[in-house]
């Protein structure tokens, strides 16, 4: 996992898939990363993560949560189809600004 | 100069009008219901396609004796106040506000032509005229050979019991 | 900051606060019984209604409301974020919140007067140690928040997009997953659950509980709970079977009961932002040409020059209805209907135009009918008018019905109150909610309910201890119900007390001296009970806070009966009481009877029609006496005062000016005015009716009407049809007279007068009390002189074979059939189990000399006076006939206590029992109880 910030966006880019058996590292980490940031906004970059479970769903709304308390904006970066088509489902784009982008490398 | 209509019609062989805004339509008399108790004012209640129109005796209340129903007979069905209301408001009216909240039509012997004058033509009722009291009179205007009566619609329908006091 | 100028907007804040409050009160009464299990919608729901209240407030400069409706907040905030426990203690204050909010609504000019200062302080005190903590001061209208708010707590589909899902067999399902349970055991994701249901039908949104998470940090701690809405052809087994789910997680949905959960996006949105704004947004100002005029004033009707000022939707707070409430499960709240406001005149209008339609498609029918020569496809076009016609008539009606729940929705607020209060343990059950009612029906109704479920809660429902002593639970259920039947709605309010005891109710008529000693114990178990509804009478012994302050069951049954409708109370001591209102559909459409007199037609609201009687013209000398001024019909041993309408309503007869010919209507009043003292000149004279009788050939036609308690004979001239009639108002010029109810328009298109039976029985001047007084001194008299003259239905029975018995039919409750085999023995009684009651049977040969039942009979039947409710039978071995007996009975030559007399009948010597005084020494099994259960109710 790496964090990464460029002016008012901090990005947490995850490199792994957002499933039970990470999870509780991927959760520690990103608690960790958030706890730096003060304002602008969160961006969670999951482009390279292929799946994600209800762990992850957790996380996600978790992490909205959080960002909302503390005033935070919140993006999701989403490469993967899968995930962008849960996120559909469940009408997660509407609420969170979702973005679509090209998988790194 | 300003002009006003008044809709002409006879009770008793005399010449009587009410003012045209104050009408809604005019019917021949439609299937009396009379209302046991009430006042020989009111002379019953007619279905006027679904609402309940009562009639009154104009004749009665002036004093003149009770109408007889004929085949002349018509029906002047009155505006009430919710209906005067709107109106456009550049109509003046010199009937006051308030005066009929219930569908009510006028039972008359024969109903005659619209008459229009000129307001200057028209003239202040006299105490009586014959046996009417001028009260129930807005004015008069002089026809050529004919006094028409214009009838205060207000005065006329001022509320003293309509119904018999229950009796004594 | 807005003037109070704004009259119209201001009249609008207060109709939509008072909605919020409305919708506020069972939901906190919902989180304070299930607490945070009641469900985040529901304290999303109440913070929601409270901060548009405070927002609103805030726009109006109304410091007061604003202030109160803030701490409010404060409190919900901390409720919904869990840092407070949804106790009573916390409800409390609360609801005190809400009913001081409510009175400030009430008279909004006075608002800034009202004091607040108590409840701010123990909303304060709720929030403890530092106040500040609380997130909603820190930044309440913080930019963010918004866009979370609108977080997934309702789905969001269209009612159209619903319907079209339910068609063809398809059924709606809510499947509310928990994802540590459902889908993570079996290794499945969302999606997979998604596909599964796909395979089997359609799913139509799918939300996550977003409400359950709060941070970052403890979302791994937090189950993940997703609602999912789908459609499908599958069973509900089934479908729980398809997605290996267990069929609770399966639940069967309405299209009403979707749309009551789900709110259109468009609406979620609405309420955020106006609820967000301090500044009046768009959706404020577009209501603000609203224009309030008073609804009682009369529509402009189909004139030409007709022009209804636009947008008058006046606040008229008819279309809150919550529809099926109470089926929805588990949040009821946040109901989201697809209606519009209406005003009430608009409808009537609609109503009046709808009836005369009818009018004219009859009309078109009959003149089609009688069309000769052909024309093709006439007969199919009047067909589709027909239908259409009655249908438009129907859906008219229907839009000024409103469910019953909107009045049940304020009794679990009155009931947790006074259960507080009483420190009584109470529940309340409801069912029947979307039963729905007209409007006007609806509105009379509030008050004799509350004052009936009050009563329950003070006088019916005993203190736990009580309850406990007596083998109850130390809860007392209040169920309150309403469903249709008969073209009718009853309402039921029972209650599992400690009943109404007939003696206590009747001590207290004698110690008021309303009735004498004598009278009351004339009075069977029912009677007395029905004592309660005298006026002014309070069986309470101590004057309680609550009730019983001696004004009550008169007040709720003039209430009941003026709009149609009927009270009746079913009681058993130590058991409890049911108490039934019966009520019309609707008071607009009535059915009537149509009478005829003098020529005119009236209508008789059958409500108050008991029965019809017909006393044959040589029949009326006999019938008819008189007692004072008054004529009366002796019916079935009472004595019926009569009247003739045509009396009342001064109508010349016109057989009694024979020499005049056809008198003509208008002449009526003066010809009548002569007889203006009724006093000098009895409306009704049996002479009179002599005379009538002479000079018109024909029966008395005899409605018997009933105006609370007493019954009063209307002689009329015709019976018509009964028909169904549309009630309208009386006109000004006529509406003192208190004879008539209102009139309407037939069928025929003529309009009649409706009868007020109460306003007949004012003019009639009746003088109850000296019929009443003859009636007692006649029935004396007869107990007395045991020649018993008049004419009786009485029943023949055998018990030996060959003896002959016999019992006035009027004192007979029912026969029952039963064998002999069925009998039990406790000691040297003998029961019978019916129906869950036992009955006792009554042997005559214990009591008197006569001969054994005839044993050999396996059915025996068992008589049941009316006298003991049911609770002993008289045995009979064979019922023979039954029969009406003329002439005295013979006293002399059978003489004893409990028979009555004798009389050969058939050729049989047959003895009349007397069943009271006969079982005058039996006691009731449960009678025998301890006295402790004597109640004071009502």
């Amino acid at each position: 996992m790496e964090v990464v910030c460029e002016g008012l966006e901090t990005k947490i880019i995850v490199d792994q898939d957002l499933i039970a058996t990470h999870s509780t590292q991927i959760h520690g980490e990103i608690v960790n990363a958030l706890k730096e940031v003060d304002d602008g906004t969160v961006v969670l970059d999951i482009s390279k993560t292929e799946m994600m479970d209800s762990i992850g769903i957790k996380v996600v709304i978790g992490l909205m949560k959080s960002c909302q308390s503390k005033g935070l904006g919140l993006r999701l970066d989403v490469a993967s189809a899968n995930i962008l088509r849960l996120f559909k489902i469940c009408k997660l784009d509407d609420l969170l600004d979702v973005r679509e982008v090209v998988a790194h490398g | 100069m300003p002009t006003k209509s008044f809709i002409s019609f006879q009770l008793d062989q005399q010449l009587f009008g009410v003012d045209i805004m104050l009408t809604r339509e005019i019917n021949r008399h439609l299937e009396l219901t009379p209302v046991p108790l009430a006042k020989k004012f009111v002379r019953g209640l007619v279905n006027l396609r679904g609402q309940i129109v009562t009639v009154l005796d104009l004749k009665n209340r002036l004093g003149l004796g009770t109408a007889t129903l004929t085949d002349v007979s018509h029906n002047i069905i009155l505006k009430t106040q919710a209906e005067l209301d709107n109106m456009p408001t550049d109509q003046k009216l010199e009937e006051e506000k308030g005066y009929l909240q219930d569908k009510a039509s006028f039972l008359v012997d024969e109903i005659g032509d619209v008459v229009t004058v000129e307001e200057v033509d028209i003239e202040p009722p006299p105490a009586n005229i014959g046996a009417i009291d001028g009260k129930y009179l807005s004015g008069i205007i002089k026809l050529e050979g004919q006094l028409l009566s214009i009838i205060s619609v207000s005065q006329v329908l001022k509320p003293d019991e309509f119904v018999k006091q229950s009796v004594a | 900051m807005a003037s109070f100028n704004d009259d119209a907007l201001l009249i609008e804040f207060v109709t939509e606060s008072k909605e919020h409050l409305a919708s506020i009160e069972p939901d906190l009464l919902a989180l304070e019984k299930n607490g945070r299990s009641a469900g985040n919608d529901i304290i999303n729901s109440v913070f929601r209604a409270i901060h548009s209240i405070k927002g609103a407030a805030g726009f109006f400069g109304l410091e007061a409301l604003k202030s109160l409706s803030h701490v409010m907040e404060s409190v919900l905030m901390m409720v919904r974020d869990g840092t407070l426990e949804p106790t009573s203690e916390v409800m409390d204050p609360l609801l005190v919140g809400v009913d001081k909010l409510n009175l400030m609504l009430d008279d909004i000019g006075a608002s800034e007067s009202v004091p607040y200062k108590d409840e701010v302080v123990h909303l304060e005190a709720l929030m403890g140690n530092g106040g500040e903590a609380i997130p909603v001061s820190k930044n309440p209208q913080d930019k963010g928040t918004s866009q979370f708010q609108t977080s997934q707590n309702t789905f969001q589909v269209t009612r159209a997009a619903l319907e079209s899902a339910s068609k063809g067999g398809h059924r709606l399902y809510i499947v509310s997953l928990v994802a540590e349970e459902d889908l993570v055991p079996q290794g499945r994701s969302i999606l997979d659950m998604h596909q599964e249901l796909l395979s089997v039908g359609m799913v139509l949104d799918c939300i996550f509980c977003m409400d359950d998470f709060d941070s970052l940090e403890n979302c791994l701690d937090t189950t993940l709970s997703i609602k999912l809405l789908c459609s499908t052809v599958l069973e509900h087994d089934l479908l729980a079977l398809s997605i290996k789910v267990d069929e609770s997680k399966v639940l069967p949905m309405t299209v009403d009961q979707v749309m009551a959960q789900a709110s259109s996006y468009s609406q979620t949105k609405v309420i955020v932002s106006a609820a967000e704004a301090d500044e009046p947004d768009t959706e404020t100002q577009e209501t603000t040409p609203s224009n309030t005029i008073s609804s009682d004033a009369p529509m402009p009707v189909d004139a030409p020059a007709e022009k209804t000022k636009p947008a008058q939707a006046t606040a008229v707070k008819e279309s809150q209805a919550k529809p099926g409430a109470s089926s929805a499960p588990a949040h009821d709240s946040s109901a989201a209907t697809e209606s519009i406001r209406v005003r009430v005149d608009l409808l009537n209008r609609l109503m009046d135009l709808a009836g005369e339609m009818v009018l004219s498609r009859n009309q078109l029918i009959r003149t089609v009918d009688q069309l000769d020569g052909n024309f093709t496809g006439l007969d199919s076009i009047t067909q589709n008018i027909d239908l259409v016609t009655s249908d438009l008539q129907e859906h008219i009606m229907q839009t000024r019905m409103q469910p019953v729940g909107s009045i049940f929705g304020k009794f679990p607020r009155i009931i947790r109150d006074m259960s507080k209060q009483l420190s009584k343990e109470i529940v309340l059950q409801t069912s029947g909610e979307d039963v729905e009612l007209d409007k006007t029906i609806l509105e009379s109704l509030s008050d004799p309910l509350t004052h009936l479920i009050r009563n329950c809660c003070d006088h019916a429902i005993e203190m736990p201890d009580e309850r406990i002593d007596h083998g109850k639970p130390a809860t007392g259920t209040i169920t309150l119900k309403a469903f249709h039947e008969g073209g009718q709605i009853n309402i039921t309010i029972s209650d599992n007390g400690r009943g109404i005891d007939h003696e206590k109710v009747a001590k207290k008529v004698v110690s008021q001296g309303v009735m004498s000693d004598a009278e009351v114990k004339k009075l069977s178990t029912q009677e007395m009970v029905n004592l309660i509804f005298m006026p002014g009478l309070s069986t309470a012994e101590k004057v309680s806070d609550i009730s019983g302050r001696g004004v009550g069951m008169d007040v709720v049954r003039t209430n009941i009966e003026k709009i149609g409708g009927t009270i009746t109370i079913d009681t058993t001591l130590g058991k409890g009481t049911t108490i039934s209102l019966r009520l019309p559909l609707t008071l607009a459409i009535i059915p009537s009877l149509i009478v005829g007199t003098c020529e005119n037609r009236f209508a008789v609201p059958q409500v108050n029609l008991v029965e019809l009687v017909c006393v044959k013209a040589e029949e009326i000398a006999t019938k008819i006496e008189k007692v004072g001024t008054a004529a009366v019909l002796r019916l079935r041993g009472k004595l019926l005062p009569l009247v003739r309408l045509s009396d009342i309503l001064e109508l010349e007869r016109n057989f009694t000016h024979p020499t005049s010919g056809e008198v003509l209507p208008d002449r009526r009043t003066e010809i009548a005015d002569p007889r203006i003292d009724r006093d000098a000149v009895p409306p009704v004279l049996p002479e009179n009716i002599d005379n009538a009788r002479n000079n018109w050939a024909s029966d008395y036609n005899i409605l018997v009407l009933k105006v609370g308690d007493n019954n009063f004979g209307l002689i009329v001239d015709q019976l018509f049809d009964m028909e169904e009639i549309v009630v309208k108002p009386l006109s000004n010029f006529i509406n003192t007279c208190k004879t008539f109810a209102g009139a309407t328009i037939m069928g025929d298109g003529q309009v009649a007068m409706i009868l007020d039976a109460g306003g007949i029985l004012a003019a009639a001047k009746l003088s109850f009390s000296e019929i009443q007084a003859e009636e007692n001194r006649i029935n004396l008299q007869n107990n007395d002189d045991t020649q018993k003259k008049s004419q009786q239905a009485i029943i023949l029975f055998n018990n030996a074979v060959d003896e002959v018995f016999a019992l006035p039919l009027s004192t007979v409750l029912r026969l029952e059939k039963f064998s002999s085999q069925k009998v039990e023995q406790l000691g040297n009684r003998e029961f019978l189990s019916y129906q869950n009651k036992s009955i006792e049977i009554f042997r005559m040969e214990n009591h008197l000399p006569v001969r054994p039942c005839d044993i050999s009979k396996e059915e025996l039947f068992l008589i049941l006076p009316k006298a003991f409710h049911g609770r002993v039978g008289i045995v009979a071995s064979k019922i023979v006939d039954t029969l009406e007996l003329e002439g005295p009975l013979d006293t002399v030559t059978i003489s004893q206590p409990g028979i009555s007399g004798s009389a050969v009948i058939n050729d049989h010597l047959t003895v009349f029992i007397d069943p009271e005084e006969l079982l005058r020494d039996y006691v009731p099994v449960e009678n025998t109880q301890p006295q402790g259960l004597v109640a004071n109710a009502y």
